[in-house]
């Protein structure tokens, strides 16, 4: 096949970037490839870094010659001469088995000079990530690959046309790559069959929460989320009741229950607000707050944020702070409209994705879950009793033993009660760390975790 | 693109670091790792060999060990702890495991203990996200963790001499 | 390219950006991040704008114009970002007078102090006035800041010259390119995030991480985070005067900012300044001459005008002739060079000399071609050397310069085999045989690359550089059919070498020494620093007048001293090495007479006056000249090691002048010997610790700074002059 040929090919099976952003793979490539240049690079994007995603680290580890065959395929088709697999650190054994398999290969004669005796000359080099979420966002990767400071610039000028060391660069991520093989083989319209819409294929989800089964799973583009999580995940755990999904890992959303028979694309989930992103998808249930995971979330982003730009650097940070204000009981509802005024800017001001996708769990939260917003700041109650500050652990003296388990457990000797006595936890004292809850025997459950108006 | 460092160098453990190794434009982390894995931590001695080798300022090289996560200032302790502050993990119950674990330790994650035997660290997923919550030590990872589990681990490594 | 920003349409080249293009049709943009002379970056995002057709809001500062485009830079959109942005710096920023609605009215009313010594408000920040973040909160109006306050608060860091007040870093990062535009980067973001500072490695002071204080990174800092210490409080000037550096050859223009007849700070006028120009004129007004002295009994005493000119007419009236000498120097301006040559040549039938030259050269010209350089421009003409360092020269050089970090091809010869590797490639452009390079380190293969790459290349020859050097560049210039460009010393080189006033210099010093010389007449020059061993001969002279601003080590071995007016209090020329006039305009009233005043004085006092008989007797024990720089024969070291003078950016020729600027002198407190580190490892020597040289009967004690800049077997001293000698070293315990 010519090269031209393998870009109709992967552009007939309509397979899009599974790293998150979506974008037309073999669209892609041709940029790179009409892009005029002797040199050009190809990175394998193996940053992986939404944390609660593991997909691309279970192909490195369990199948890295397909990634390293899609890089051939793809370096084929672009013209690159030589090739970069930007790794997490974190990843030691999906580290040693590429590196297993790059000399497999090269011994194999598939890289090297002239592969397999054609005239195409292309090796593979393995760059060690050091710890930078943003570094999987394309030009920061560039510039860590550089050995510089992982911090995004403004595009243009695209990595198409000057990337890595000014040369054209085309990125792709694991799975994206690891699709190739097969679309090849078996034809762009067998991959096409599956999928709907503009979303062709299958797409590997990492499912995880409160279902029955967890794991990875790779499912047709358009399946519902009730298949999923139903279906493929057996429903929620401990037969609670559904309460969301948080689909994209931080730059993501959080999608009610109402939403379920939403079909799993990427056109869907970007309409409401949330991302396929990477495809993680954590499910939540009531006892989930949903203004602690938004702020879980941004505390994620915030501390990765590369800090180049206003928006990002200090617009998360005062989001931070607000939600924190909120978690703790101490906010009002101008804070609540402020942090969708910055939100809003965050999302529309930020030079990168990073920025651009931070705010995304926290507008969804607030489109969907309001209510709950609102219990934090006018009743200073969090539904879910997660929150700290807003609950209370105390002891039903109907029900205490005084078997003295909880005052054992206790790091901040904070309980006190004589054996065979009603137990007391001194309120003031309390950390609320909850250990006295998981230790108090199953069949006295004395303990109670409640709002903190209950004492 | 390619320089070739041939130095057999002066001064600490950091010596060596360059010998042998194609300094190639970008070899600036790799090389830090490699500080890293062989004294645990980037000296200034050892910072300064690698901007003589890169041909970069001291600074330059000191803003790129701080942007990563990955790359230690200061001499850590003699374990290494991460927990896991992935999604996961977190809503699993890593972040009662962090908050047990730093007060066990008396250190806020990101010190080291006086004795300089346990460094406390986060970390953002180390991607055994069924396993949930979890923790390394020293590079070898415990799931599935509870409180006191995790007090055994460390009780363990504690009576070590 | 054609394009659309708001209403109007306008044509621009490709390449620009869509903010350059709305500047062109007088649309402002705000933005803090971005400045013309720096790369792009798009971090403050204050410049956003919409482009019909694509999504977001791009930055205009990096984004550059295509055709047809439609751009909006105005919309309620846009303007709510901005708003909302600016918000945000100023949320970490101590900015309660940029919005308060009595801004600027509050000079009695002392608002918005706190009690810590710390800025808070514009009406206590040193930039009130000057200061692009007021600016941009007036252009987009915002008038509250609800966020509340974050960030800790961060000390002060002071430096030599300039201090930096984290506080009130916006992390545009304008001084972390500036810097790395200079090929410095002493300084560089460090940490991530929120965490974000701007700080030098372990937070080490600057003057440990190379920093070159050229306050390059002060000239693009929008805010007051960046300041010149100096006259910090003093406010706005009233006039900025625009004149020519008195240091080196670069000749580049300065803005003096002037208040109440001070200087308050010196900007660069479309030159890249180094630290003397930007911040080493303080001598002018430190410690000066404003009287003249006459030697009386063993003490010099002030005198009036009168008396100093008429001893001076009359003592040197005995001298005419051969017995007397003149010695001037580059410093000096054309009026005052004319004057003095005049003077020696008409009054008192004797010679004028200067040690100064330079060839003639346009700066402009030579970058267009091949280039070769010799000599440690970035230490002496750093100006030059940044200019030329863009067009990647052949570097012949034992030490890694600045220069040689950017050479083309860099000859790491050893020192004083400059001569021999310049012929070499004289003879590898004619031959192709490298025979000439002798036992030079220099591979063949090197010397012939350089040679392919010289083809009527010019050869830069720095003022370090001896005469054998200089010879044998002019050697190879006539060969590959190139130009000689000799780098003058001073800013008026090029002027003392259209006066033909750098012949004989030698030839002066010889009779000096040999005693020859009676009576001497020194301007604006001081040997008896730039070289010791001249001290003898200058105190065995009969009469010696010493016209300066100062009282210098010669000058207290004169019997008369004529204070004579600074650069910044007169009118006059220098010559450029490319032949222009260039003006120097007085900013300051003048402490003194010009030089060329007082020597016109004098030729008046002693016309008519016929010259004295020459014949006299000469004192025993004479000296021989050796001249500076020759001693290359030395380097058959019986010592250890080579040991070389090199020139040092912080202490310009004699020193005269930058030991009187504090923070200069201040720089120059340790004597920094540069040591290899295999060469430091075998005798034990750690970085920073302090080191002694024994060389020719001296010892030097200065502090060990080991480095791969120096070759092995040598260590390099910043000192004065350029010298070459063997020596011993041992460690200081
Ligand atoms: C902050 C940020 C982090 C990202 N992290 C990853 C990552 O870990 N892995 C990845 O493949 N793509 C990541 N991306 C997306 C990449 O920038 C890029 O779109 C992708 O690698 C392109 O490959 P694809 O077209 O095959 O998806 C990230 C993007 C952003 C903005
Ligand atoms: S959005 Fe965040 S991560 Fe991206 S450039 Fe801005 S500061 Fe850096
Ligand atoms: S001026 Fe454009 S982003 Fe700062």
């Amino acid at each position: 096949m010519s090269p031209e040929e393998v870009i109709e090919e992967v552009k007939t099976s309509g397979l899009r970037g599974r790293g998150g952003a979506g974008f037309p793979t073999g669209l892609k490539w041709e940029f790179c490839r009409r892009s005029p240049g002797l040199e050009k690079y190809l990175i394998c994007n193996a940053d992986e870094g939404d944390p609660g995603a593991f997909m691309d680290r279970s192909i490195l580890e369990g199948d890295p010659h397909a990634v390293i065959e899609g890089m051939l395929i793809a370096a084929r088709a672009i013209g690159c001469t030589r090739g970069f697999i930007y790794c997490r650190a974190e990843y030691p054994l999906a580290l040693k088995r590429l590196q297993l398999a790059i000399d497999q290969a090269e011994e194999l004669g598939l890289l090297g000079d002239h592969v397999l005796g054609s005239d195409m000359s292309f090796d593979i080099t393995i760059k060690e990530g050091a710890g930078a979420f943003v570094c999987g966002e394309e030009t920061a990767l560039m510039a860590s690959i550089e050995g510089k400071r992982g911090m995004p610039r403004a595009r243009p000028p695209f990595p198409a046309n000057s990337g890595l060391w000014g040369k054209p660069t085309n990125i792709n991520n694991v799975e994206t790559l690891a699709n190739l093989s097969s679309i090849i083989n078996n034809g762009g319209s067998w991959y096409s069959a599956w999928g709907i819409g503009r979303s062709r294929g299958t797409k590997t989800l990492s499912l995880a929460g409160a279902v029955r089964r967890t794991g990875l799973i790779e499912v047709p583009l358009g399946i519902t989320l009730r298949e999923i999580i139903y279906g493929i995940g057996g429903g929620i755990s401990g037969d609670k009741a559904c309460k969301g999904i948080l689909t994209g890992g931080p730059s993501g959303g959080c999608l009610p229950a109402a939403f379920l028979d939403l079909p799993v694309d990427y056109e869907s989930l970007t309409e409401k607000g949330s991302i396929m992103g990477s495809g993680s998808m954590i499910v939540i249930d009531e006892d989930t707050c949903v203004v602690d995971t938004a702020r879980f979330f941004l505390s994620f982003t915030q501390s990765e944020s590369c800090g180049k730009c206003t928006p990002c650097r200090i617009g998360t940070r005062q989001m931070l702070a607000s939600l924190e204000k909120i978690t703790r009981g101490l906010g009002d509802m101008t804070d609540l409209v402020r942090l969708e005024r910055i939100a809003n800017v965050v999302r529309s001001g930020s030079l990168c994705g990073l920025g651009a996708g931070a705010p995304n769990p926290v507008l969804t939260t607030i489109k969907y879950f309001y209510e709950e917003y609102e219990a934090h700041i006018l009743q200073k109650r969090c539904p879910a009793l997660v929150c700290r500050e807003l609950i209370s652990y105390f002891i039903d003296e109907l029900k205490c033993q005084g078997c003295g388990l909880c005052l054992e457990s206790c790091p901040v000797d904070a309980i006190s009660g004589e054996k065979g006595a009603v137990h007391v936890i001194d309120q003031s004292a309390c950390i609320k760390c909850g250990a006295c809850l998981e230790v108090c025997p199953e069949k006295f459950s004395a303990v109670v975790k409640g709002p903190v108006q209950c004492i | 693109m390619k320089k070739k460092a041939a130095r057999d160098t002066t001064e600490d453990g950091a010596q060596e670091i360059c010998k042998g190794l194609d300094l190639e434009e970008g070899a600036t982390i790799p090389l830090l790792q490699r500080v890293q894995s062989r004294l645990g931590y980037i000296s200034p001695e050892a910072l300064r060999e690698i901007a003589e080798a890169m041909g970069l300022s001291e600074s330059e090289v000191y803003g790129i060990a701080t942007f990563y996560s990955e790359f230690k200032l200061s001499k850590p302790g003699r374990h290494l702890i991460k927990i896991c502050m992935g999604t996961s993990c977190y809503l699993g119950g890593g972040k009662k495991l962090l908050e047990h674990m730093s007060r066990e330790l008396g250190i806020k994650p990101g010190r080291t203990t006086e004795d300089e035997k346990f460094s406390l660290e986060t970390v953002a997923c180390l991607g055994c996200c069924s396993k949930s919550p979890v923790m390394a030590v020293d590079g070898v990872i415990y799931g599935g963790l509870s409180p006191s589990s995790a007090e055994s681990i460390l009780a363990h490594l504690e009576s070590e001499p | 390219m054609h394009l659309r920003i708001d209403d109007q349409e306008i044509d621009v080249p490709p390449g620009t950006t869509i903010k350059e293009a709305a500047k062109l049709a007088g649309i402002k943009i705000p933005g803090l991040c971005d400045h013309p002379e720096l790369e792009r970056y798009g971090g403050c995002r204050l410049c956003l704008v919409e482009v019909e057709g694509i999504r977001g809001y791009p930055s205009s500062c990096t984004m550059p114009v295509s055709e047809g485009m439609k751009v909006r830079t105005n919309t309620p959109a846009l303007k709510s970002l901005r708003l909302n942005i600016l918000e945000m710096l100023l949320s970490e920023h101590p900015c309660i007078c940029l919005i308060c609605e009595r801004s600027g009215m509050c000079d009695e009313v002392r608002e918005g102090m706190r009690k810590v010594p710390q800025t808070m408000g514009c009406r206590y920040c040193p930039k009130d006035g000057r200061c692009e973040l007021q600016e941009a909160v007036t252009q987009i109006g915002l008038k509250k800041v609800e966020l509340c306050r974050i960030g800790t608060e961060k000390e002060i860091i002071r430096s030599p010259f300039f201090d930096r007040d984290p506080n009130l870093c916006i992390l545009c990062g304008r001084c972390v390119r500036a810097c790395a535009d200079r090929g410095v980067s002493a300084i560089s973001f460090v940490f991530r995030g929120f965490d974000t500072v701007i700080g030098t490695a372990f937070e080490k002071p600057l003057e440990d991480v190379g920093c070159r204080f050229c306050g390059a990174c002060v000239d693009v800092c929008p805010t007051g985070a960046l300041v010149e210490r100096a006259n910090k409080w003093s406010g706005v000037a009233k006039r900025v005067v625009e004149t020519i550096c008195p240091y080196c050859s670069s000749n580049c223009q300065i803005g003096i900012e002037v208040k109440d007849d001070k200087i308050l700070r010196t900007r660069p006028k479309g030159s890249k300044l180094c630290v003397r120009g930007r911040f080493g004129l303080e001598f002018v007004s430190n410690q000066r001459l404003t009287r003249p002295m006459i030697l009386k009994g063993e003490g010099l005493v002030e005198a009036g005008w009168q008396e100093a000119m008429e001893l001076v007419a009359e003592r040197l009236g005995g001298y005419k002739g051969r017995r007397f000498a003149m010695l001037l120097s580059g410093v000096l301006t054309n009026e005052a060079l004319r004057t003095a040559k005049k003077f020696s040549e008409r009054v008192m039938n004797s010679r004028a000399v200067a040690e100064d030259t330079s060839s003639d050269f346009s700066l402009t010209e030579i970058i267009q071609g091949p280039l070769l350089a010799v000599g440690d421009l970035a230490e002496t003409n750093p100006a030059t050397e940044l200019a030329i360092r863009h067009s990647k020269p052949v570097v012949i050089s034992p030490f890694r310069t600045m220069l040689a970090k950017k050479a083309s091809v860099w000859l790491r010869c050893r020192p004083g085999e400059e001569p021999q590797v310049l012929e070499a490639i004289a003879k590898a452009s004619v031959q192709e045989n490298t025979d000439a390079l002798g036992d030079t380190v220099i591979s063949a293969e090197e010397i012939l690359k350089a040679a392919k790459l010289l083809g009527k290349a010019s050869v830069v020859v720095g003022p370090d550089c001896n005469r054998a050097v200089r010879k044998a560049a002019e050697n190879l210039v006539r060969v590959i059919g190139g130009k000689l460009c000799v780098v003058g010393r001073n800013c008026n080189s090029r002027g003392v070498a259209v006066l033909g006033l750098d012949q004989g210099y030698e030839e002066t010093m010889q009779s000096l020494m040999s005693g020859e010389i009676a009576a001497a007449y020194i301007v604006g020059s001081n040997p008896a620093r730039s070289d010791p061993e001249l001290i003898e001969s200058l105190s065995n002279l009969e009469f010696l007048v010493v016209q300066d601003l100062f009282l210098t080590e010669t000058a207290k071995l004169a019997d008369v001293i004529l204070p004579a007016a600074s650069f910044a209090e007169i009118e006059g020329t220098y010559t450029s090495s490319d032949g222009r006039m260039l003006q120097l305009m007085p900013a300051l009233s003048a402490i003194s007479k010009s030089d060329m005043q007082i020597i016109s004085e004098l030729c008046h006092k002693m016309k008519g006056r016929l010259p004295d008989d020459p014949a006299s007797s000469r004192p025993e024990g004479t000296k021989t000249w050796t001249g500076k720089g020759q001693q290359s024969e030395d380097i058959t070291s019986s010592g250890s090691f080579i040991l070389v003078e090199g020139p040092c950016l912080f202490e310009f020729g004699s020193g005269t002048r930058t030991s009187r600027v504090r923070d200069l002198q201040y720089l120059n407190k340790d004597r920094y010997v540069d040591i290899h580190p295999r060469d430091a490892a075998r005798h034990k020597i750690s970085n920073g610790e302090p080191v002694s040289i024994q060389s020719r009967g001296r010892s030097i004690r200065g502090l060990a700074r080991v480095s791969m800049s120096v070759p092995e077997g040598v260590m390099r001293i910043c000192g004065r002059a350029s010298r070459i000698a063997s020596a011993e070293v041992r460690r200081d315990v």
